[in-house]
This record gives structure tokens, C-alpha cells and sequence, in this order.
């Protein structure tokens, strides 16, 4: 069956969502970093600060001066996760399959909605006016049979248009267009442009023409995907919405920090709301990974298996600083911490035969998770910086020596 | 008198530990009322001689020593007696260069003459187990002192109080600390302890000392009681020369005289006239007083070494030098005084600089050291300190300051002018904080330049002097601790100020890549032509060719004569000349004065200089000026016209004189030069000579401040100068040739193949089969060598070379994958550099290349080694596989860029030629018509050199080619202030300004400057021409392309 795939986008999504709450910025610069910090890093940058030179991870500190003009705004992670979920809702009306790649950017699947709602087009323009209407956020479109083609025609466009691929046309459509517009993965994209800039195949179209046995000594294993790519088949599904595959807590530090005495405690304070937020979900934590975004933008990661599985921060905190120690190998200040806790599974409360407690409500019983329930339950009422663990306050450690001299 | 003396003190001559300069301990230590001060760095006597001298200026008795550390073992050591100093040399020696170096053992062996204080509780029973004498246990106020007073108590040795100072005030700990941490690449809060001293270890009062001993009040005594034993009389007035083959001294005399006059009969015929014979025996005779006997007949034995040599520097005025090989320019002809070098009332040693071409310096410095013997024979040190921009950098990484952030802020503290700001400002804080202010720096900024500035001098590391050697007669370790470098070179602690004031003779090897360039370029004669340049009959001083071409300025690639600075110096100095004195001057003599005219401070007397070469009028100074430098027209030209001047202006007695001069070239000369100029002024005018004529005189001797040269230094240099420039006025594709395969010239090879082409000389390509490693030049042509391609690896060149030599050259491509064992990447690169186009035929270069990965690819699959020989090429269904259209041509100009870092085959300004003809520019050629009106120019950015007005405002002297010739601008303060940080070498320009004319030389003062990239977004929307570099089919757009910059700043010139 031939069929409709959608990949929507809102360009800029973040610098869209300031637009909307300062009118005044709409024909203007403006730039997303973490804060007007001159040592920031721009994250996002609108149309017309990207004409003045501005582009992503760029000090804050040289887009100013490459454009004076420039309005610099801090993210704001809650309102983005709102209007993404206001834009799932008008999704979901035309589709149960959608996939989102991040916030405001998707994949529909259309196919076999054209008795209800007419054909893929139609349904995209009405949908991008619904979100233009109700939202005010102006949104371009690919439609395409594949996930391939309607994302290349998406990048064709720009807000409010439309690009319909029709089947049947799509080696075509695709023929013309340079391959290093294509959505290759970041691992395997510098190799395979610089293999076809070596033998000077510069569209998808002369990757077409090539014999798939020719291809293949230049490219190796990509070399089939790529032809099949380039002859528009591209069979990959949009994944339906999956549940929240984990639960993750972020803190940006700007301008940064170094201090190997403060970072941990910050971090237990990250897993303090982990742990609170698995408590919530009566969920359990059997991975626990520990991200650390440096300031030259480098990112290290590491993770560590839990077993047996846990939602309570005595048992996850020895992981939490082992996992540091293997992250903070670098001399360069820390900017963003983030502790994720993976493949959270439901907390098994198996009754025993006997009568006797089982695991889960004897590891509960110890007086550190007792601490840790009341300290929940202390939060409800309070508020949530009301109480905290110990460790998990970065300014009660001793400094090692004074700052000034 | 104090009862208490610091006794364990560290100065910023402890590497990377020690905070506090000398100054500020000793003028601390008088400010407490001491009388007396130990040095006791780590492991090292790094700043011992000039302890002495500071410790000496502010009134107390230098205590020489250091702190022993080795292992888990500590001792101070301090020096009772001269000899207790030889063997606390030998000791620190032993601690860095012997490998089973055994602190226990190796302190009895060597402690005659030492004092021992140590708290190292298996270091004191074990030494005083072997009855040493001179040993007490070290009490340092802190939570370990009880430890350290039972131990005393339980040995029976006497306690003595230290307070192991690291920092002369109590809020330094922060610094030490920051400094531990660069040494040990981490972050304050990941600092160890243990890698740190203690809070409290500054130069703490007698008072503050005394609170800490109340129960030991002895140990406070002993201090004094040390202090009084300890030698501090020093005297390093004896000069150490180094000894030629144990002959004694009349033995040694004889065998000079006899190698001398056999030079001399080798240099002026056989007959010598009594002119030179006087003069030797006048040399011979001072030699010999002045006990220089030995120190000549080892540089003669060094010089015979190498076929071709430059001695340089004030021995050059020497006949015996000459005589002897030495120097290469005859004292006689061209009036080298001798006293300049030797005289009776020189007390420091000089030194004889010998320059060997820069590729057989090594081998000449394993020569020395195998004939002289490794235990007499030490290279001279750098001491690596902490520059401001260093600290900054360093400091910066300390606080967490990500590399491209220092990258990106470093420039503009410099560009302004930041590293003067504490100096400017009188104060690191106010200085940090206005830099700062100025170029909107935050957090943690202002904190990061002020404790880089309060570290700016700390000792970091010693390196390896490019070139100076020490010879002494005996054992070099007793003179000095000896330190065995990264290379595994054998270094003396001492940096060459010091090692000169200590009394050791100094002879500096320096590698010079001129010589190395007429070196190659002889031989490259002698293969192609079978003419072989007679060096020792060679006279280029008179050659017509080689005159002309000195005059026309066209000395690119000549030695020490191709900065722009000097070839428009060399324009003024000649285009305008009257006929009549051009006729008649002597184009050596005047090539002399210009290498010494030449130099940072002196730029003002240059225009004055070239007016009185003219003939212009001027007022004079002074009658006694006008006729000591009647040579240089009344201008200070050489060194030695500094003594001169002070001598006949002021009346100081030789000895000042000549010190005057020395002093003028000395890193720590602040003290001494004020005491000078204070005695010239005084002198002069009670002489009746007027205030301002003083003033002018001492203004141009403050000109040889920094570097300058005597006369015979510049007669050396510019004797190799018309030696490359005979070269190149006759063998010009050898020569350029040989200046890019030596590299290290002023210019980049670009602009040295630019200038190349300028001569007439075709640019060959790459070729496989015709290319090797170095640049090759013949007749009218220069073919590029694989050298030239950054990335392929010489090993893998040579493999192929041999082959080609072997086995003939390569018949194809694929004859070469059958020969030759290769790595994919490589080969990669000689197909974009096009080294195969004239064996491929019809296959273009990414054909080529698919050819290459279906060739790895097979061998893959058949786990073969490609290239090994036995893949069969002939395999594989080449004749079904894609032969692609060819690279763009813009594309081919950026693989060009890419891998030889210029385009090769057009001028990067074609690019731009389109917008060039937009706004009607001038071309260089035409500059001269247009003298005085406003023009536009084009230009590739050749070099830039910063300079400073005399308001200490920032501009800049810039050179650029276009696609006619080359040609210099300036670029003013308010101008500067506008454009400066536009400006960078290797960058097209579009240049508005006028030209102006001085003395027949055109410049171009420049009042706007357009990075030609920017122009042309503007331009590329009008006219069709440009759209054409914005090919879509390109990876990266055409206005992209530019080559790798630098902002290299050059001293001379």
C-alpha cells in the first residue's frame, strides 16, 4: 500500500516560542543560549541573526559582536515541553502514529486516513492552520511515501509551505538535490561525504546511476542504503509514541563549574528528584547514567547497571559518585549536569506465600528510606526546597582554602 | 643584629613552587630587620648568581644552599665553605643526571662544606650514624613540630628554625597553590594536600617566628649561630676557560702563533705586509694577557668541523679569528677594530658566536662533546618563565576556561595591548580590571589576569639555549648543577647572563639556515652545470650582478637582507642617491650600516640617516659626534659607537664604556642603566656640552636597548648576505629552490614562489615520477617537492622514491600500486595533488581514487596488504569502472590549498578579480603614477609587523603582493584602531589610501581596509563574473576559500 508520511517542522522552535511572548522580536535577531552570559553558547539562532553570521554553539559573547542587534534569550525547558505537548494534541487528532523527533519537529503517518480526512496534503495544510490558529506558530511541511522523502522536501520549504512529493516521482524529486543534504547519522556522516566528494559524486541523482557493485567499494556497508536512499525507496516506520523510556533531570550551571567538591553535591541533588519522581511512579531505576556538557560543548557520558533495581538515594549515591569520577576527567568547567535513570520498570510488589515482608517493603524499611518518605512527605506540604539530604547541599562541604588574596 | 635568620627560603626560581621574586624576599628581609638571607630553591642553584647580586644591593650576606628532594627524602643543604659549594654543585648534579641516585648515600659522599638541616627522621639517624658533621633537625612551626623536636631531642642534634618560606607575604598561599596546580595540570579543588606547602610558610617576622619556640628558644639561635658560619663572601670575578688538548700555556701560545701566520699566509699571499703583521703580533700579544690562548684553539679545532661557518659577533674583528678559519671577513679592509673584542680593561669574558648550517649543528655539538669530554662540556639554559600571556593561558585552564575560549580571548588581550596594562596601570588589580573593562571580559576574567600577572616571572622549566656551550677544563659540575634536558643534552642551571657573571666562557653554535641554503645551492650547481663555486677564491663583494641587485632592493631569500623593513630601507638608501655619491660608495660598507640600522628602538635615525647619505644638510649634535661617527654620518650605528660617544662626549674610561654597551643588552639592566645614565649626563656636561645635545645622544644610545650589533657582527652577516645574493642574481631557480627546502625564511613559501615567479621562473606541479622530497630547481624552472604535502609521511615518500630510482619510473597507475607498499590515505593525497595526472590518461583524479578504494576494497576481502606486490591490480574489472567527470577547477584549487596550503596554480587575488576591476584598482606597478591621490589597491597580506608610536600607540607596517609585484602600507594608529583586527597574512584586501613618496621608495598609506570576502557578497549580486565562485555544486563556497593564517611577528626587520 502506498503511503503518506508527514514530517512536520517549526524552524527554530525555541526562538518561535520567545516570538510569541515579545511580539516585539519578531522581525528581529534573536538567539537561544543557555544565558546572556557572554561566555553562553547560542543554541538556536532565528533566520535573520543567521544572515548576520550567527550559528549554533557560537559564544554569546562573538554573536554580539558579529551582530549588536542580537536579543539573546535564556531556554525555557517547561514552555517547551508545553507547546510540544499542545502540538501533539492537534497531531493526534489526524493520527495515532506519529513519531516526535524533538520539540516541534514530527513524523505522521498518514497512511489510510484519506476517506476520513481526505488526502495527505489536505490534512498537513489543515493541520499546520490548526497550529497557526490556535498557537500561532507557523509550520512548513514535507509529505512524501517515505520518511526519507517527505524530511528532504520538508527542507525545501519554508513556513508556511507545503511540499508534495507524488508517488512515483520520488528518484526524481531526489535526483537533483546535494547529498550532503541527507540525514545521515553524525557517526557515519563525515566518512561517507567525504568518500563521495573523493570520487565526486555530488547528487543523488549520479548515486542512482552508479551499479550498486561499483558503489560499494567507496562506500562499504552504506553503500546500499544510500542507493536505495537515493532511488527514494526508504522503507523505515514512524515509530508510534513510545512510553517515556526513562526519567532524566537536568541543571544548566552558568557560567559553568569546576569545583570537584560542588559538582557531586549538585548532582546527588539532581538524583534527589529522580528518586522523588520514581517514588511518585512507584518505578525503579536499573541504569542509572550521568551526563556531563563541558564548556567547549564536549559531552561525556557514563552509565552503570543497578542491581537489584532501586528508587532510593542511599542506594543510588555511591553509583552517583563513582559515575562522576569517570565523567570529570577533563580541566574545563562543567555547564550542564544531567542524571537519567534508565529502563525504569514498575516496582514488583510479588505477595509472598507466607506472609512475610518481601524485598521491596524490607529495603523500604530501613531507616534511610524511611528518612527519605517522611523527607517526601515533608516536600508535599512545603514545598520543595523545604529539606534536602546533606550531601546534596554543594555549600556544605569545607573549602579547601579562600578565593581571595 | 637579629637573633633569628631565614634559613629555608624559596624564590620563584623554584620551579613551579617558589612565588616571590628576589626583590621582594630581600627587600622584605631588610624591611624585618635582617642582616643575613639563605637561597635554598628546589633542588637547584637556578637564580644563585643573581641572589648574590640582589641580596648584595639591599644590604645582606647571601647564604647560598638549596633543598635537596629526592623521593621521600628532604634536606636543606647550605654552603659553609667554596668547597662546600662544589660539592653541593656535584650533589644536585648527581640528583638530576644519575638515575640511581641515592639521597642517603650520596649527601655523606658530598657534605664537606654543607650544613645539613632536615625533619627526615631516617635521613638524620642514618647520617648521623656516619658521623656527619654540620647536621640539624628542622623545626617548622605546624602540627609536625613536636615530631620533629623529639626527634632532636632523642638524636641529640641540635634543632634549628626554619619556616620553609615559599611566598613573601601570608595571602600568596593562593598563588603557590594556583602555581602547584599548573604544575600538576589539574584544578584547585582536585589539588593534593600533600602537593602543597603550608598555609603559614611565608617570610614571617622575627616576632612572628619567636611565638612558635617557646619551648625550644635554641633552635632560634641556631639560626644565627648557622648564618655566621655559612660562606657569603662571594666572588666570581675568576674567568674559567676551557683547555685545548692539556697543553700548558706557552705550549698552547706556540701552536697558535704558528696556525695563525699560516692562516695569514692563506689570506693575503705569502708575503705579509707589515700592516698585518703588526697587527697579529698586537692580537697575539693581548691574547695572551687576556689568557684567550686555549679558548682559540678550541673554536679553531670546533670550526674545522664544518667546511662552511660564519663566526659572528665582536670576534669578527680579530686577524688572528680571521686568520685562523673563525670569521670570514678581513678586519684589515674593512677597519674591524680589535679592541672591541679584546682589550686590557675588559674584565668580562667575550664570547666568539659561530653560526654552522642550521642541519649540522647537532653533529658539531656531539663533536664537542666527544672530543672535550660530556663531564667538561655543558650546553647553556633558558629558563622558561612564566611570560603574562603564558600565566594567563595557564591560569585560565586552572579556573576551567575552555581551550577555544583562551583561543578566542588571548588575541584580543593582545591586540590590546593587555600584557602592558599591569605596568600601564601601576597596579596588577587596576590593570586586571581595566583590560577586563575594556574588552567586556566577565567573571572569572578579572580574577584570571590578576593572578597571572602576580605569577608573570615564576620559574617554569629550563630549556636548551639554541646554541651556547660551556667548556671548562676540569669537572663542569663543580661550577655549576648540571641538568640533562628532554633531548638528553647535558644544561647548566644557569641561564647565559648568569653563567657569564659566574666567570664561565661562553661559545655560542647557532645554526643558520642561509648557510645551509648557499650550502645546497652550490651542490645543486655543481649537479646540474658540473661548475663548482671556488668558496675560497669566491668574491661576490665584487660582482656587478650581485651590487645591482642589492641596489634594486630585490633580496627576497638573501640572508638577513629580505625583511621588508630592510629592502625599503635599501630603496630609499639608493633610488634617490645623487649620481655622484652613488658612483662612489661602497655598496659592502653601506650593506654593513644597514644590518646594524636595523633594529627595534633605532626605526627614528633611519630616515635621518638615509638624509645624511644623500648629502642632505643636517645640524649637527655636537662637533665631538660629528667626528667619532663620521662613517655612519653622525648617527649611532654600531655598539661600539655607544662606547665611543660615552668615551669622547663624557669621558668614560674604557672599562665604563664598554660596559655601558654591555649592560644596554641585559635583561636586568633597570639599576645599573640609571646609574649610567646619571654618570653620562653629569660627565658630559661638566665637558660643556649642552643639555639637549646630551639629551639627543643619550636618546639614540637608549636606541641599542634590546639587540643591536657591532660592525664586525653586521660585516659577518653581510658577507653571507651578497653571497645569497650573488646566488640568486646568477642560479636563481637553485636558489629559491634551496631557500624553501630550508625553510625558516621571513616570507612563507607561498610568497618565496610568488616572488619566484616574479623572477621569471615557472612553477612546476607534482609529478610522480619527476618530484622529490625537496623542491628541485633547474634553468628556468622550480618543480614542487613532496614535501610540500603536509600530510604525507616521509617514510612512505622515500619507500617511493627509492622504488622509482630502483626500478625506473612508474608506467601507470596501477603500475604504481603494483610497486610500491602503500597506505590507501596517502595515496589518497597524491592523486588530489595531482601528482598522476601525466600518467592517468583519460582517467580523471576522482576516477583515480575509485580505482584506489576498489583496490583496498579487494584487498580486503582477500586479507592482503595493499601494495605489497602481490595483489593483482590487473584483477579487478577496471575497465567497467566509472571514470567520473573531473574535479571543478575551483575545487582543485582548494585540494590545493588543503594539502600545500596555497593555491599552486593561480594567484589566490584571480579570485577576486572580478570585484577588483569593480572599483577600478591600481595595480602595484602603477602605485608610483598616483602619488599623492587617493586609490584603491588590491592585496594578498605577505607580512605584518606591529610597532608602536612614540605615544606608545599600536599600528602596523604591512606588505601585500598583487598580481604585478609586491608593495608596503602602513597602516596609522586611528586607522589601526579601526581596521587592525581585520588584518591577518594570508588574506585578500582591498586597501584604500594614498601613496606617498620618501627618498624614491613609494608606500602606501592606507586609510580603509576591505576583507575582499566581504566585498563580494555585494558584488556577486551584480555582476556575472563573481557567480561563478559561488558554484553550488561546491562543498565549501568559493568566497571561502582562504589559506591557514598566522601572525608570525618578526624582530628584525
Amino acid at each position: 500500500m502506498n503511503r503518506h508520511i508527514v514530517c512536520f517542522t517549526i524552524p527554530t522552535f525555541q526562538v518561535a516560542l520567545a516570538r510569541l511572548e515579545e511580539a516585539s522580536l519578531t522581525t528581529r535577531p534573536v538567539a537561544v543560549a543557555l544565558s546572556s552570559n557572554p561566555r553562553s553558547v547560542i543554541t538556536e539562532a532565528s533566520k535573520e541573526a543567521r544572515r548576520d553570521g550567527i550559528v549554533t554553539n557560537m559564544s554569546v559573547a562573538q554573536a554580539r559582536r558579529l551582530c549588536p542587534s542580537l536579543h539573546v534569550r535564556s531556554p525555557r525547558p517547561d514552555r517547551i515541553r508545553q507547546a510540544n505537548r499542545a502540538l501533539l494534541r492537534v497531531v493526534e487528532r489526524f493520527t495515532p502514529i506519529w513519531e516526535s523527533v524533538q520539540p516541534g519537529h514530527f513524523y505522521l503517518d498518514l497512511t489510510g486516513t484519506t476517506r476520513l480526512f481526505g488526502p495527505a496534503c489536505d490534512t498537513a495544510m489543515r493541520m499546520r492552520q490548526e497550529i497557526a490558529r490556535q498557537y500561532r506558530l507557523s509550520g512548513m511541511a514535507g509529505i512524501g511515501n517515505s520518511k526519507l522523502v517527505s524530511y528532504m522536501a520538508s527542507t525545501l520549504v519554508e513556513p508556511p509551505q507545503l511540499c508534495d512529493i507524488r508517488s512515483g516521482s520520488e528518484e526524481a524529486f531526489l535526483a537533483p538535490l546535494p547529498v550532503d543534504t541527507l540525514p545521515l547519522t553524525a557517526a557515519s556522516r563525515k566518512t561517507i561525504l567525504m568518500r563521495l566528494d573523493d570520487v565526486n559524486v555530488r547528487t543523488l541523482g549520479e548515486i542512482a546511476r552508479i551499479p550498486l557493485a561499483d558503489l560499494v567499494p567507496v562506500l562499504g556497508q552504506h553503500a546500499t542504503l544510500l542507493h536505495a536512499w537515493a532511488r527514494g525507496i526508504d522503507p523505515s516506520r514512524v515509530l508510534p509514541p513510545a512510553r517515556q523510556p526513562g526519567v532524566e533531570a537536568t541543571l544548566n550551571l552558568e557560567p559553568g563549574e569546576l569545583d570537584s567538591n560542588r559538582l557531586p553535591s549538585l548532582l546527588y541533588r539532581l538524583l534527589e528528584y529522580i528518586c522523588r519522581e520514581l517514588r511518585r511512579q512507584q518505578r525503579q531505576c536499573h541504569e542509572l547514567t550521568i551526563r556531563l556538557q563541558y564548556g567547549d560543548n564536549v559531552e561525556v557520558e557514563h552509565s552503570q547497571p543497578v542491581h537489584p533495581g532501586t528508587l532510593w538515594e542511599v542506594d543510588l549515591m555511591p553509583c552517583v559518585s563513582r559515575l562522576f569520577v569517570r565523567c570529570f576527567r577533563r580541566r574545563i568547567r562543567v555547564r550542564t549536569l544531567t542524571v537519567r535513570a534508565g529502563h525504569p520498570l514498575p516496582v514488583a510488589e510479588q505477595l509472598t506465600l507466607f506472609g512475610w515482608d518481601n524485598q521491596a517493603s524490607s529495603m523500604a524499611s530501613r531507616p534511610a528510606c524511611r528518612l527519605a518518605l517522611a523527607m517526601d512527605t515533608l516536600r508535599v506540604r512545603f514545598g520543595h526546597g523545604v529539606i534536602g539530604w546533606g550531601k546534596a547541599q554543594p555549600d556544605a562541604g569545607v573549602r579547601s582554602s579562600s578565593r581571595t588574596f | 643584629m637579629q637573633a633569628f635568620v631565614h634559613l629555608h627560603v624559596h624564590s620563584n626560581y623554584s620551579p613551579m613552587a617558589g612565588v616571590s621574586s628576589l626583590e621582594d624576599l630581600c627587600e622584605t628581609a631588610q624591611a624585618q630587620g635582617s642582616d643575613t638571607l639563605a637561597l635554598t630553591d628546589t633542588n637547584g642553584l637556578y637564580g644563585a648568581m643573581r641572589f648574590v647580586d640582589v641580596a648584595t644591593r639591599f644590604g645582606l650576606k647571601p647564604i647560598l644552599g638549596a633543598e635537596l628532594v629526592h623521593k621521600q627524602h628532604r634536606a636543606v643543604l647550605l654552603v659553609k665553605t667554596t668547597d662546600g659549594y662544589d660539592n653541593l654543585c656535584r650533589l644536585l648534579s648527581a640528583r638530576h643526571c644519575d638515575s640511581a641516585f641515592d639521597m642517603l648515600s650520596a649527601v655523606p659522599r658530598h657534605a664537606r662544606g654543607l650544613m645539613v638541616l632536615s625533619d627526615d627522621a631516617a635521613a638524620l639517624t642514618m647520617w648521623k650514624k656516619r658521623r656527619l658533621q654540620d647536621l640539624y633537625v628542622e623545626l617548622t612551626p605546624g602540627a609536625l613540630m613536636h615530631h620533629a623536636v623529639a626527634l632532636s631531642r632523642r638524636t641529640g642534634l641540635p634543632p634549628v628554625a626554619t619556616n620553609r618560606v615559599h611566598f613573601v607575604r601570608r595571602e600568596q598561599f593562593y598563588l603557590h597553590r594556583v602555581l602547584r596546580a599548573i604544575a600538576l595540570n589539574t584544578t584547585l579543588s582536585l589539588l593534593p594536600h600533600e602537593a602543597c606547602c603550608a598555609s603559614n610558610h611565608w617570610l614571617a617576622s622575627q616576632s612572628d617566628m619567636t611565638l612558635h619556640y617557646p619551648h625550644v628558644p635554641e633552635a632560634l639561635r641556631n639560626t644565627r649561630r648557622i648564618a655566621e658560619t655559612c660562606h657569603t663572601d662571594w666572588d666570581f670575578q675568576e674567568t674559567i676557560f676551557p683547555a685545548f688538548r692539556h697543553y700548558s700555556d706557552a705550549q698552547a701560545f706556540a701552536v697558535l702563533g704558528r696556525k695563525t701566520y699560516e692562516g695569514a699566509r692563506q689570506r693575503y699571499g705569502v708575503t705579509l705586509s707589515p700592516e698585518v703583521r703588526d697587527r697579529i703580533r698586537t692580537e697575539l700579544t693581548m691574547i695572551r694577557q687576556k689568557r684567550f690562548v686555549q679558548y682559540f684553539l678550541v673554536v679553531e679545532d670546533i670550526v674545522r668541523q664544518s667546511p662552511r661557518t660564519c663566526g659572528r659577533g665582536s670576534a669578527a674583528a680579530s686577524i688572528v679569528s680571521y686568520c685562523l678559519g673563525i670569521t670570514h671577513v678581513d678586519p684589515i679592509r674593512h677597519h674591524l677594530f680589535f679592541e672591541r673584542f679584546l682589550n686590557v680593561g675588559r674584565h668580562d669574558p667575550p664570547d666568539i658566536d659561530i653560526d654552522f648550517p642550521w642541519d649540522e649543528r647537532d653533529r658539531i655539538l656531539d663533536y664537542i662533546f666527544a672530543r672535550y669530554g660530556a663531564t667538561c662540556v655543558a650546553m647553556i639554559a633558558n629558563h622558561n618563565t612564566l611570560g603574562l600571556r603564558a600565566a594567563i593561558r595557564e591560569v585560565g585552564k586552572v579556573y576551567g576556561v575552555s581551550p577555544s575560549e583562551l583561543n578566542d580571548v588571548m588575541p584580543r588581550i593582545v591586540r590590546q595591548n593587555g600584557l602592558d596594562y599591569p605596568r600601564i596601570h601601576f597596579s596588577i588589580d587596576r590593570g586586571a580590571a581595566a583590560l577586563c573593562r575594556a574588552l567586556g571580559l566577565t567573571d572569572p576574567w578579572p580574577e584570571i589576569v590578576r593572578v597571572a600577572a602576580s605569577l608573570e616571572g615564576c620559574l617554569q622549566h629550563l630549556s636548551v639555549h639554541c646554541g651556547g656551550i660551556v667548556i671548562v677544563p676540569d669537572d663542569i659540575r663543580r661550577y655549576v648543577p648540571v641538568q640533562i634536558s628532554a633531548k638528553g643534552v647535558a644544561v647548566i642551571q644557569w641561564e647565559k647572563d648568569q653563567a657569564e657573571e659566574a666567570g664561565l666562557v661562553k661559545l655560542d653554535i647557532l645554526g643558520n639556515r642561509s648557510l645551509a641554503v648557499i650550502r645546497d645551492t652550490i651542490e645543486a650547481i655543481a649537479c646540474h652545470t658540473g661548475y663548482r663555486v671556488n668558496e675560497s677564491t669566491w668574491d661576490p663583494i665584487h660582482d656587478a650582478s650581485t651590487r645591482s641587485l642589492i641596489l634594486r632592493a630585490e633580496t627576497i631569500g638573501c640572508f638577513y637582507v629580505e625583511s621588508p623593513a630592510t629592502r625599503l630601507l635599501l630603496r630609499k638608501l639608493w633610488a634617490a642617491m645623487p649620481a655622484t655619491r652613488r658612483a662612489r660608495l661602497d655598496v659592502f660598507e653601506y650593506l654593513v650600516i644597514v644590518s646594524s640600522l636595523i633594529r627595534p628602538a633605532a626605526h627614528r635615525y633611519v630616515r635621518e640617516f638615509v638624509r645624511r647619505a644623500h648629502g642632505e644638510d643636517h645640524q649637527s649634535v655636537h662637533p665631538i659626534v660629528e667626528q667619532t661617527l663620521a662613517e655612519t654620518h653622525g648617527i649611532l650605528v654600531y655598539q661600539e659607537d655607544v662606547s665611543r660617544i660615552a668615551i669622547a662626549l663624557a669621558g668614560f674610561s674604557v672599562e665604563d664604556a664598554d660596559q655601558l654597551r654591555k649592560v644596554l643588552s641585559k635583561k636586568h639592566k633597570k639599576h645599573q642603566l640609571e646609574d649610567y645614565k646619571v654618570r653620562f649626563y653629569r660627565d658630559a656636561a661638566e665637558r660643556g656640552v649642552s643639555g639637549q645635545a646630551i639629551e639627543t645622544v643619550w636618546d639614540m644610545i637608549m636606541s641599542f636597548t634590546g639587540y643591536s650589533f657591532c660592525k664586525p657582527h653586521s660585516a659577518s652577516y653581510a658577507q653571507v648576505s651578497f653571497k645569497s645574493a650573488y646566488l640568486r642574481a646568477h642560479y636563481p631557480a637553485e636558489f629559491m629552490a634551496a631557500v624553501i627546502n630550508n625553510q625558516g625564511g621571513f616570507y612563507s613559501t607561498f610568497a618565496y614562489l610568488s616572488e619566484a615567479r616574479r623572477m621569471g621562473l615557472t612553477v612546476l606541479p607534482l609529478d610522480i615520477n619527476l618530484s622529490h622530497w625537496n623542491y628541485t630547481g633547474h634553468g628556468q624552472t622550480l618543480r614542487i617537492g613532496f614535501m610540500q604535502l603536509k600530510s604525507l609521511s616521509r617514510e612512505f615518500t622515500e619507500r617511493l622514491l627509492l622504488e622509482r630510482t630502483t626500478n625506473g619510473p612508474f608506467r601507470s597507475f596501477r603500475d604504481f600500486l603494483d610497486r610500491v607498499v602503500y597506505e590507501p590515505a596517502q595515496v589518497r593525497l597524491l592523486i588530489k595533488a595531482g601528482s598522476f595526472d601525466r600518467l592517468a590518461g583519460e582517467v580523471t583524479r576522482p576516477g583515480l581514487i575509485w580505482r584506489l578504494y576498489a583496490t583496498q576494497a579487494q584487498g580486503d576481502r582477500q586479507g592482503m596488504f595493499p601494495g605489497s606486490g602481490t595483489l593483482p591490480f590487473a584483477g579487478l574489472s577496471c575497465r567497467s569502472m566509472p571514470i567520473p567527470a573531473d574535479y571543478p577547477h575551483t575545487q582543485k584549487i582548494q585540494h590545493e590549498i588543503d594539502l600545500f596550503g596555497f593555491p599552486v596554480t593561480v594567484h589566490p587575488l584571480e579570485w577576486y578579480a572580478s570585484s577588483s576591476d569593480a572599483r577600478q584598482c591600481i595595480p602595484s606597478s602603477e602605485m608610483h603614477r598616483y602619488v599623492g591621490k587617493r586609490i584603491t589597491m588590491t592585496g594578498w597580506l605577505v607580512t605584518e609587523k606591529p610597532a608602536r608610536t612614540q605615544h606608545n600607540e599600536a599600528m602596523e607596517f604591512i606588505m601585500l603582493e598583487d598580481l604585478t609585484g609586491l608593495y608596503d602600507a602602513t597602516v596609522f594608529p586611528r586607522i589601526f584602531r579601526l581596521y587592525g583586527h581585520m588584518l591577518s597574512t594570508n588574506r585578500p584586501y582591498l586597501l584604500e589610501g594614498i601613496p606617498e613618496e620618501e627618498f624614491g621608495a613609494v608606500t602606501l598609506t592606507v586609510r580603509k581596509v576591505i576583507l575582499l570576502r566581504d566585498t563580494k557578497a555585494s558584488i556577486t549580486t551584480q555582476r556575472r563574473g563573481a557567480l561563478r565562485l559561488q558554484d553550488p555544486g561546491l562543498r565549501q563556497p568559493a568566497d571561502e576559500v582562504g589559506m591557514p593564517t598566522s601572525r608570525r611577528c618578526r624582530r628584525d626587520g
